[in-house]
């Protein structure tokens, strides 16, 4: 047996799980109904977790990119001061927390893309839930209990496996969120952490560089003009 | 004959793409095993292209399938837990 011989055969057993066999299927009719629409409820607040964890990554990703702005401007305001050494560490910075969300993106966009799916196949079962209801009262109008066990067969086994087949794509996603949250976090701590290991809770020591840099210009700039407005310039 | 690919939908294929879609199941049986990922990806995008090129069933048709194949993106590592599931 091949790989998709072995594959169908491990779905199918999952399509049995999902559906209950009954002896008279009109008894069981609207049981098995009801618990389609509860199923299909299942899957939308499951897909709505998926959303969720999505938004909440991406804000995460929105505040690391800020990060590497932030170290950007540092390093340009340290290069306008003159100290490339400050530039140096804060570039160092941009580019290790750099580094660390570019795969975090990749995959960002790979759980929007299954979100879609996700979106779309719950809306096909949505479909299928209906036309099964439609089907159902057809059966019980129409049918006997033999007849019917045939005709409602096929539409139960293929409405089976589109619960089945939705459940498994559901997990899947619910997988890919979970890796992705702790590597999301991982990177969130190292960013944090100004990618140098400080302790946390200290200070960005580029930062507070940077600002006593400004602070001294400000004095100087201050002291300049005092010096003027009282008549002893620099050529006086 | 009825084909589902999953985590998409069904298609109905003729007699000439079904046997198509079988002729690689061995193979890729044997490049799961083997672990040769781009191979196995590659292959389980052919078998899904050939199955795309049916007709896709209308979402209100209720109909089981003769055969399942993979999710198109599924991976190595995915495939074979799938595959250990059987055995549990």
């Amino acid at each position: 047996m091949g790989l998709l011989s072995r594959m169908s055969t491990i779905f199918k057993a999952k399509v049995s799980n999902v559906l209950d066999r009954a002896e008279d299927p009109r008894e069981t009719l609207e049981y098995s109904y009801q618990k389609q629409v509860e199923q299909l409820q299942n899957i939308r607040r499951g897909i709505a977790e998926v959303v969720t964890s999505k938004k909440r990554l991406e804000l995460q990703l929105a505040r690391l990119e800020q990060q590497v702005q932030q170290w950007d401007q540092d390093a340009r305001d340290a290069v306008a001061a003159g100290r490339d050494d400050l530039a140096q560490q804060a570039l160092a910075r941009k580019q290790a927390v750099e580094a660390q969300i570019e795969p975090l993106r990749q995959q960002v966009q790979e759980l929007a893309r299954e979100e879609e799916r996700l979106t779309d196949l719950q809306q096909k079962l949505a479909l299928k839930v209906d036309a099964f209801r439609t089907q159902k009262e057809v059966i019980k109008a129409q049918y006997s209990a033999a007849q019917a066990q045939v005709k409602i067969g096929e539409a139960t086994t293929g409405l089976g496996e589109d619960m089945a087949d939705l459940a498994l794509a559901l997990q899947r996603a619910q997988d890919k969120t979970e890796s992705l949250r702790a590597r999301a976090a991982a990177v969130d701590e190292l960013a944090e952490k100004g990618a140098l290991a400080l302790e946390p809770g200290e200070r960005d020591p580029i930062r507070d560089e940077l600002k006593k840099l400004q602070a001294h210009d400000t004095v100087a700039e201050e002291l300049a003009r005092l010096k003027a407005e009282m008549g002893k310039g620099s050529g006086s | 004959m009825i084909v589902r690919v999953m985590a998409e939908g069904q298609y109905r294929v003729d007699e000439a793409r079904w046997r198509q879609i079988h002729a690689l199941d061995d193979e890729l049986l044997k490049e799961l095993e083997a672990g040769h990922e781009a191979e196995f990806r590659r292959l389980v995008e052919q078998a899904v292209s050939l199955a795309r090129g049916g007709e896709p069933l209308a979402p209100d048709q209720l109909v089981a399938s003769d055969l399942i194949l993979p999710p198109p993106d599924i991976t190595l590592d995915e495939a074979r837990r799938f595959l250990a599931e059987a055995d549990r």
